[in-house]
C-alpha cells in the first residue's frame, strides 16, 4: 500500500536465512521486491498523502470510500481494480471478488491487522513505524516470518501483540518472541 | 483479470502445497496486487488539491475532501486502466512462477 522497500528503508533485513522457501513463493517475493524498488513513488507526494490519510480515523477513511463508491457506482467484489483502490485509500482489505474461503481468510486477517494498527495510532503512525523500523522477522528456527510486519498474514502473533503503545518492529518482535536479524538482503542469501 | 485471479486461486487450491504455503502465497499475491495501487494513484492525483490539503491537514482534511481527492484521481478512468494493466502483469508473473514450479 505504502510502498516502502527494504532498500529504501535502510536495508534492515535478515541474515543468512534466504528466501523463506524455494520455488514459486520465492520467485514471487523477488518479483514484488523488484517491483517495489522500481515503482518510482514520489516521496514528497507520498508524504503528503500520508499526512492527509493520517488526519482521518479508520472509520472516517471508510466513510470517505463509501461516499466515493456511491458517487462512481462501484460496489465491492465486482472489479479487482476498484476494490484495490478502495482498499488502498481506506486502509482496509475488503476484497470479495474470489470465491475462495482460504483467500478470503487471508484477506480478512489483513483487514483486522490494519484495524488494529489504525486503532493503535492511525495510518500515518504506521507508516512512520515502517519508515523508521521495517525489518524482517524470523522465528526461532530461522523461518522467514515477515518483512512487513503489519501486512503479513502469517505473523498472527503480531496482531495479537499489544499495539496500544505503538513501538518499532523490533519492539513488537520482542513482545511476540520473534528474532530480528539484520544486514543481509534476502535475495542474496542462500 | 477476475478470471485470471480465480484460475490462480483454483490452481493453488488444487496443488499439493501445505496449507501454510498456500496461505503465504495468497498473502504474497494480495500484497503484490495492492502494491500496484498507490504509485499509480499518486501519478494521477491532482497536485494542487493534494498540496492544498496537506498544507493544513487539520483544518482541511475531512471525509468529504478525502473522498473528493480520490474521486478526482480516478474519475477520468486513466488511473484505473493503468492499475488494471499492472495487476494483469502481476497476475501473469504469478501464473508464470506457479507454472515453472509445477504448482
Amino acid at each position: 500500500m505504502f510502498n516502502k522497500t527494504m532498500a529504501e528503508t535502510g536495508g534492515v533485513v535478515f541474515e543468512g536465512v534466504g528466501m523463506p522457501k524455494e520455488g514459486a513463493l520465492a520467485k514471487l517475493k523477488r518479483f514484488f521486491h523488484e517491483r517495489y524498488t522500481s515503482s518510482g513513488v514520489v516521496e514528497k507526494q507520498m508524504r503528503n498523502v500520508e499526512k492527509i490519510s493520517g488526519e482521518l480515523t479508520q472509520d472516517q477513511r471508510e466513510q470517505a470510500m463509501k461516499k466515493l463508491q456511491e458517487r462512481v457506482g462501484w460496489s465491492i467484489g465486482r472489479n479487482v481494480a476498484h476494490d484495490a483502490v478502495i482498499t488502498a485509500a481506506s486502509g482496509v482489505l475488503i476484497y470479495k471478488g474470489v470465491k475462495s474461503e482460504r483467500f478470503q481468510n487471508v484477506l480478512r486477517a489483513g483487514s483486522e491487522r490494519w484495524r488494529t494498527m489504525a486503532a493503535a495510532g492511525g495510518v500515518a503512525g504506521w507508516v512512520e513505524k515502517q519508515r523508521s523500523g521495517i525489518a524482517s522477522v524470523v522465528d526461532k528456527s530461522k523461518n522467514w516470518v515477515a518483512t512487513k510486519i503489519v501486512r503479513d498474514s502469517t505473523f498472527k502473533k503480531a496482531v495479537e501483540a499489544p499495539f496500544d503503545q505503538g513501538g518499532t518492529v523490533r519492539e513488537v518482535a520482542k513482545k511476540v518472541g520473534k528474532k530480528i536479524v539484520e544486514n543481509t538482503p534476502p535475495h542474496r542469501s542462500s | 483479470m477476475e478470471e485470471k485471479l480465480k484460475a490462480i486461486v483454483e490452481r493453488i487450491e488444487l496443488s499439493k502445497l501445505s496449507d501454510e504455503d498456500k496461505a503465504e502465497l495468497y498473502a504474497t499475491i494480495s500484497e503484490g496486487l495492492q502494491a500496484t495501487v498507490w504509485p499509480v494513484l499518486l501519478k494521477y492525483m491532482p497536485k494542487e488539491e493534494l498540496e492544498f490539503l496537506s498544507a493544513d491537514p487539520k483544518s482541511r482534511v475531512t471525509v468529504e475532501s478525502y473522498a473528493k481527492l480520490i474521486e478526482d484521481t480516478i474519475k477520468d478512468g486513466e488511473a484505473l486502466k493503468e492499475i488494471e494493466g499492472l495487476m494483469n502483469e502481476v497476475l501473469s508473473e504469478v501464473d508464470k512462477a506457479l507454472a515453472e514450479e509445477n504448482v
